[in-house]
């Protein structure tokens, strides 16, 4: 079965990788110690993630509610300073995205070559994205994105860095980045596609497959049974 | 027909590939400022199909007295927040902050509801619209649709609606031209969805969640079907 376009996250070109992204970690255990460290320097007394903390309302509070956000510190695994002294700028939205570098990158990696229109219409219906801009070249060399409700719900899509600026971290900024938008705007329930490759990629940063036997699901036209 | 015989339409409903001969059998309501207007099929579309009316009536019954009752479907996203609300309750779930909601059906690209509609046979209008069953779509508008939400009122459970919710917001999705259909699923409905089309892990590919807890199961809504028999 073809894989369907945008099912799966992160790309990289297994020439390029580094042995160490492929070892798979154990899954995250969900105390504090164990979380990215830009989640860690929350503030919140390093509590277990299950413990609430105040809210009014009888929604289940998560260990990142929007009370705790504004001490949210800027502990990101490399800096933006540090991405700028190596020549890379962060871009929080679409506005100087040229969307025929996206397309190059997206190749680049192994996605088919998408319709410029639809990228565009895309990117006008993602509430939230990353891209890191290569200085040097102008382009884009690394990019995330998430669609949702901007409530409750994230998935995350077409986490890709370019062949040639991989093993540098800037999939891992970008994801840090894109996650850190999403906390901020109190979503909690994020979630994304992860071919089997790079579930090593994603534990790390928190992330775990099938939790509770939930299991991902996609349309496919040519398997349905007929009545 | 036997005044108090039921209309009985669903059956109809099960194969999408039998195109809208079952059309003819539903009367659809189609609201003056409404544009059932999908873009143009593309080309990967399987079978040309006519747009999709906002309200299709998947079943209809006459009441002993006279009364009308249907069970009507809309994607036109008319969803009363504080039905939902009673709707959630219904099934069991915990209470979400109102405007939360609101803004997270405002954000979504399809919102499909079920509806119980009670109605005499000879005036337009209804007497009584009461929400049975929702399914929610959020999207990119042009590659990814992620479903989200899907509920049946436990008193309406057991009769395919569900089925019936989810494959016709696939329809709707699909006419938009999004190839991409996804959700996530408990293990107690994966087969729910597998007969809707729906293949869990293609090619190994993982649903991955940030930091997910139990609780957060009911709370932030994966689909949890309760039609699931």
């Amino acid at each position: 079965m073809l894989i369907p376009l945008g099912a799966t996250s992160l790309r990289l070109r297994p020439s390029l990788h580094r042995p160490s992204r492929l070892f798979c970690g154990r899954s995250p255990s969900f105390s504090s110690e164990n979380l990215p460290i830009f989640v860690q320097n929350l503030g919140t007394s390093g509590q277990n993630p299950s413990v609430s903390s105040q809210i009014e309302t009888p929604f289940q509070s998560p260990l990142i509610s929007g009370q705790n956000l504004s001490i949210f510190s800027q502990s990101l695994t490399i800096s933006d300073q540090e991405l700028a002294s190596r020549g890379f700028i962060v871009h929080h939205n679409a506005e100087n995205l040229d969307p025929d570098d996206l397309n190059s990158v997206f190749v680049k990696v192994g996605f088919p070559r998408r319709q410029k229109e639809k990228i565009v219409k895309a990117l006008d219906n993602t509430p939230s994205l990353i891209w890191i801009e290569d200085t040097r070249s102008k382009k884009l060399v690394a990019f995330a994105r998430a669609t949702g409700d901007d409530i409750f719900n994230a998935i995350i899509w077409d986490v890709v860095v370019d062949p040639s600026f991989q093993g540098f971290g800037l999939g891992k900024a970008v994801m840090e980045r894109l996650l850190k938008g999403l906390l901020e705007k109190g979503i909690v329930n994020i979630a994304l596609y992860a071919e089997p490759g790079v579930l090593g990629f994603y534990r790390p940063l928190g992330f775990a497959a099938d939790p509770d036997g939930i299991r991902g699901m996609v349309y496919s036209r040519r398997k349905k049974k007929k009545q | 027909m036997d005044p108090s015989s039921r209309v009985e339409l669903l059956p109809y409903l099960w194969d999408a590939q039998a195109g809208y001969g079952w059309l003819l059998l539903c009367r659809s309501f189609l609201k003056s400022n409404s544009s059932p207007v999908m873009e143009s099929p593309s080309t990967s579309a399987e079978e040309e199909e006519e747009p999709m009316p906002d309200e299709i009536v998947l079943v209809e019954k006459k009441l002993p007295d006279g009364m009308i009752e249907q069970i009507v479907f809309s994607s036109g996203g008319d969803v009363d927040i504080y039905d939902l609300q009673a709707l959630c309750d219904q099934v069991g779930w915990p209470r979400r902050p109102l405007t939360k909601v609101a803004a997270a059906l405002k954000n979504s690209f399809m919102v499909a509801a079920l509806h119980l509609i009670r109605k005499s046979p000879d005036t337009e209008g209804y007497d009584q619209k009461v929400l049975i069953g929702l399914a929610r779509a959020t999207s990119d508008h042009a590659f990814n649709a992620t479903i989200w939400d899907v509920l049946v009122d436990p008193n309406y459970q057991g009769q395919g609606l569900g089925k019936a919710l989810v494959e016709q917001l696939i329809r709707a999705l699909l006419q938009r031209d999004i190839g991409n259909i996804t959700l996530f699923a408990d293990n107690q409905v994966v087969d729910f969805y597998k007969n809707l089309g729906f293949e869990a892990d293609p090619d190994g590919i993982k649903g991955m969640f940030w930091y997910p807890r139990k609780e957060r199961k009911m709370t932030n809504f994966w689909t949890f079907l309760h039609v699931y028999r």
